[in-house]
């Protein structure tokens, strides 16, 4: 008994952290505050299974992909939340696509330091939007650069061309 | 036998989680440069000028340390920060420890990599002294919803007399005071404010304000003259688009006393100082290129003696150099420069121009 409670008690921290689309609590938080004020008619999201079965490409294992149901379960778009790396820590983003697949918001949920804080500005955001998943986003062409904030700026915009890259894979596999 | 099998097993993936959780905790860095400067005539310099190394630490999701160990010249050893960052909201942070002084664009934002030409520019050496820290307590954050971001400190001041010795005079202003957090004397606080508005895709602008009064040792303190009143004010603007980029500042001084000091110290203090520049650079290669080629130029123009108070003005600390070059960034965060530097002053003298080339990296 000892011996399965010890077995229990060293599996735990791995049951924790693996990928089961479990946000941590503030970010889950902050995400369905954005997903009710972004979509009028949002009411459920589920789950997209991603495994290098159906992403061919490099993802983090604790990215998350979201189907987003209306009330009748229509899918009326994705929610794609990662993490991507600032100077000294992380932050958290979701790229929200329409159903067609076209950006429709990148937003920064949880961002933990000082420099380069200026990617959570919605106006420098809104340059992702439009942007479908057969496109790839050009760095200083297509977004501009912040001074002071080159490091998260860069880190975010190649986030989210992997996030385009990731959602073209599983449309041409038919994973969604 | 299986039994113990799933318990190493379980050990090992245990063991693995929290190695990565601990790992998070902590950030490596570090940045550094090498010079090679050749003033005209006379005999070229080589020198690592600094190197430096940055630990960060997170202690939980809300208290955070950030610290950096620096060499310069090879042998010099500082602390250039370390601070205890305290997130009490998204918006809102309560730090203290050894800082940066938010004055102008250099200061905070010093690593080779991000200013064009081999040197700092002067006007962030000699009117504002980059690097510039001193320990203190303060607050930093963003107005919601507002694209304007704030920090608030009170800090320890520059020395300015010892009994013995005046540390701020007129070449290099208050460069010389920099007590950097080393064992340094305290008798009058100084209040440091900067706000940056970042509104405008591409742009940034910073206004800054420095308040206070010089330090002067226990002994010395109560004598007319050993401390100077200081009011410093900063404009910034950097720009960016595409492959285009401009930066400038202006920084004014205005110093009060200084005709006391100069008397005490047997020194030259002028009582104002200003400075400006203005900068622009271009990419002369593809955006879709991971390496980027840079021609800038920048004009600079400080005058250590704006104004003078019961001593003469001295013409040659009224200074202006054009600088011109290269920055060839061969990989994000590795940057090879070479730059001409042609110098000027207020006298009839001729001023020696400079070659320099370099190296910067930063991770």
């Amino acid at each position: 008994m000892i011996k399965l409670l010890s077995i229990f008690f060293y599996l735990l921290p791995s049951f924790i952290f693996s990928q089961n689309g479990n946000l941590p609590v503030n970010v889950e938080n902050k995400l369905q505050k954005e997903l009710k004020e972004h979509f009028s008619n949002y009411h459920n999201k589920s789950l997209v299974v991603l495994d290098s079965k159906t992403v061919s490409l490099l993802y983090d294992d604790t990215d998350v992909l979201y189907t987003l149901k209306d009330a009748f379960s229509t899918t009326i778009g994705y929610a794609y939340i990662g993490k991507s790396k600032s100077k000294v820590s992380y932050f958290d983003y979701v790229v929200i696509f329409d159903k067609n697949m076209i950006i429709s918001k990148v937003k920064v949920l949880v961002y933990r330091e000082d420099h380069g804080f200026e990617i959570t500005h919605k106006r420098w955001l809104s340059q992702f939007i439009g942007f479908n998943s057969s496109q790839s986003i050009l760095f200083k062409k297509d977004i501009s650069a912040i001074s002071g904030a080159t490091i998260s700026a860069t880190s975010l915009t190649n986030a989210v061309n992997n996030v385009l890259q990731c959602m073209h894979q599983l449309k041409l596999t038919k994973v969604i | 036998m299986k039994k113990i099998t799933i318990f190493l097993l379980a050990t090992v993936l245990s063991v693995g989680v929290f190695a990565q959780e601990e790992k998070s905790k902590l950030t490596w860095g570090g940045y550094g440069e090498v010079f090679y400067n050749q003033v005209e005539g006379a005999n070229g310099k080589l020198d690592v000028n600094r190197f430096v190394v940055l630990m960060g630490y997170k202690f939980s999701d809300k208290v955070s340390l950030l610290s950096e160990i620096e060499y310069e010249h090879v042998n010099e050893v500082y602390v250039e920060q370390f601070y205890l960052n305290y997130k009490l909201t998204d918006n809102f942070n309560v730090r203290g420890g050894l800082m940066l002084v938010p004055m102008g664009i250099i200061n905070e934002y010093h690593e080779s990599p991000v200013f064009n030409g081999v040197d700092r520019p002067s006007v962030d050496k000699n009117i504002v002294p980059t690097t510039w820290r001193e320990i203190g307590v303060g607050v930093t954050g963003k107005f919601a919803e507002m694209p304007l971001s704030y920090q608030a400190y009170i800090f320890n001041g520059f020395k300015s007399y010892d009994g013995t010795k005046g540390y701020i005079g007129g070449s290099s202003g208050l460069r010389g005071g920099r007590q950097k957090g080393a064992s340094s004397t305290v008798n009058k606080p100084n209040l440091s404010l900067k706000f940056d508005y970042y509104g405008v895709t591409g742009l940034k602008l910073g206004l800054a304000g420095y308040f206070g009064r010089t330090q002067a040792t226990d002994n010395v303190d109560m004598l007319d003259g050993a401390d100077v009143g200081i009011s410093m004010l900063g404009l910034d603007a950097r720009y960016t688009i595409n492959r285009f980029n401009a930066r400038g500042q202006y920084v004014y001084t205005d110093i009060t006393d200084a005709a006391a000091y100069n008397a005490l110290a047997n020194k030259d203090l002028g009582s104002a100082m200003k400075g400006w520049y203005l900068e622009t650079s271009y990419n002369l290669l593809p955006l879709d290129k991971e390496q980027e080629l840079h021609a800038f130029a920048r004009y600079e123009q400080y005058d250590t003696h704006a104004k003078v108070d019961g001593i003469t003005k001295n013409n040659a600390y009224d200074r202006n150099e054009l600088t011109f070059g290269f920055n060839y960034h061969v990989a994000k965060g590795a940057v090879v420069k070479v730059d001409y530097q042609i110098k000027d002053d207020a006298t009839a003298n001729s001023v020696k121009n400079q070659f320099n080339m370099g190296i910067g990296i930063m991770f």
